[in-house]
């Protein structure tokens, strides 16, 4: 069968139209008709997002970042944004410089609450970033189309090196310092070690704390053991019956006159003290 | 000298000509495409399928040498298929079959007066010649370049598979990290640019052929040198722009 120059042309578009399609799937383009919510998340330092950043939630793939700007307000105190899990406005942390907007699927939107928190992390071996969502509690209001949420800024790397060189740096100032003072500190450290080492082993070697300690040891092996028989005494039936009646028995005793009691017991106390 | 200006005057005339509905003439554009197009597509496809075989062993025993980890084939293949080896491989290998077809061909009427012929009965040259072969290669450029792309991917994915136990689902979900719609748009644009500059200088050549046969053998050849240089150039510049831009 001999095709016609047309039908051989329409194949061949046909094909690159499917072709596209597939590609298109393949790469991973979101339908354009399917519906998605779309909010901002603010950061001071956003750590490598870039603009196609995935969105996750829950460890699933939902959404992109589809937009990155820079959000310079005129009155940053009036739009501050205050972190899920804070307690209060950081005077420091008033103005939010980047502002990121992502696009989400709709069933998934469900879980981006008010008090949900955007974490910006590290994916793979070369370290793609993405936003993860925590998804907040049901409680809190679900963020809606063109809503402003506070992420939470990820740690700097750089700023950490360079914190740690500030205290590298301290550290060798205070060494440099009070050089002197630390080396008799860690000669004195040796001598007490020294003389630690000797004492430990006299004690060692002294048969007067072997006895001394053995029969310590020995009185409380026994006295632990009575303790114990008299405690699984108490525990029978009849050790609960002398419980009980000594119990009844001080609860008798209660009401009595406490005068006529302390006299008792003052000549008593006369009569030990005359004899 | 010479040769750029009237290459990039052929160009203007072709642009001039396009919004003009008397040069849209589609049996001469079908008949080019299935030429052009439809008659490269087997070429182009066991060409670019053992291009895939070959740059997935490569990029994988190099990544293992380097890394001691084979994790990264899919993005890295994906990408330098779809932004340079399912691109450039098909439209070289489109300069070397449809360009020097055309030139071969405008060139042989130009030495046996049939051009001349045509100016004599009141048809433009361009207009009748030039102008469907621009469409149709243009056309033709954008297909081949998917199609080509397609093939490589699916052999990169074979050879992923086969050898370095990667499952269909686990290059295809690796391959989404890096590879985007931007890389998608940067393929057809390559594609579609690289197809419309192979006719303009095959016919450049062709309609400026002088002398007997062995003008047209000269023309042919210079003719595919020059495309081929030119679409190596203009990679440099698209991919220089695309890393910019997209």
């Amino acid at each position: 069968m001999k095709l016609s120059n047309e039908t051989k042309v329409g194949g061949l578009i046909l094909g690159t139209i499917l072709l596209a399609i597939a590609f298109a799937w393949l790469v991973g383009i979101q339908n354009p008709f399917s519906k998605s919510v779309e909010f901002y998340v603010t950061y001071n330092f956003a750590g490598g997002i870039e603009v196609g950043s995935p969105v996750r939630m829950s460890g699933i793939k939902v959404g992109k970042v589809e937009k990155i700007s820079f959000f310079t307000p005129a009155d940053p105190k009036s739009v501050a944004i205050k972190e899920p899990g804070s307690d209060g406005f950081d005077a420091e942390k008033s103005i939010v410089p980047l502002r990121i907007k992502v696009s989400i699927r709709k069933d998934a939107a469900v879980g981006a609450r008010k008090d949900s928190r955007f974490y910006v992390n590290l994916a793979g071996i070369i370290g793609e970033r993405y936003i993860e969502i925590m998804p907040g509690s049901m409680s809190a209001p679900q963020i809606q189309a063109g809503e402003s949420v506070a992420g939470v800024d990820p740690p700097r790397i750089d700023q950490l090196i360079s914190q740690s060189f500030d205290l590298a740096g301290k550290i060798k100032d205070f060494i440099e310092q009070n050089k002197g003072d630390i080396t008799r500190s860690i000669e004195l450290l040796y001598k007490l070690s020294g003389n630690l080492n000797k004492t430990l082993a006299w004690v060692d070697k002294s048969a007067v704390f072997k006895t001394d300690l053995s029969k310590l040891i020995e009185n409380l092996i026994s006295i632990t053991t009575d303790v114990k028989r008299i405690t699984d005494k108490a525990h029978t039936k009849d050790g609960e019956k002398t419980l009980k009646l000594l119990y009844d028995l001080l609860w008798r005793l209660e009401p009595l006159d406490s005068k006529n009691i302390r006299e008792f017991f003052q000549k008593e106390g006369m009569k030990v003290h005359l004899f | 000298m010479g040769t750029l200006t009237a290459i990039f005057s052929l160009f203007g005339q072709v642009i001039v000509r396009l919004p003009k509905r008397q040069s849209w003439r589609w049996g001469e554009i079908f008949s080019a495409t299935v030429q052009i197009g439809v008659g490269s597509l087997p070429i182009i496809s066991v060409a670019t399928a053992f291009a895939g075989l070959v740059v997935t062993n490569e990029i994988a025993w190099h990544m293992n040498k380097a890394l001691h980890t084979v994790s990264m084939i899919p993005g890295t293949t994906g990408q330098f298929i779809l932004r340079e080896l399912g691109i450039a491989i098909p439209l070289l290998l489109l300069v070397a079959k449809a360009g020097a077809a055309i030139t071969a061909e405008v060139g042989s009427m130009k030495i046996t007066e049939q051009i001349d012929a045509l100016k004599l009965l009141g048809i433009d040259p361009v207009s009748y010649l030039v102008v469907p072969r621009f469409v149709a290669t243009t056309i033709s450029g954008m297909c081949l370049t998917l199609f080509s792309a397609g093939i490589t991917l699916a052999c990169a994915i074979m050879v992923a598979t086969l050898r370095y136990n990667f499952s269909v689902p686990e290059y295809i979900n690796a391959l989404r990290y890096f590879v985007g719609h931007k890389d998608l748009i940067c393929t057809l644009i390559k594609g579609m640019v690289y197809g419309a500059v192979i006719p303009i200088i095959s016919c450049s050549y062709g309609l400026r052929c002088k002398g007997g046969a062995e003008g047209v053998g000269t023309a042919t050849t210079n003719s595919v040198v020059t495309s081929t240089v030119a679409i190596i150039i203009l990679d440099f510049i698209l991919t220089y722009l695309s890393t910019l831009i997209l």
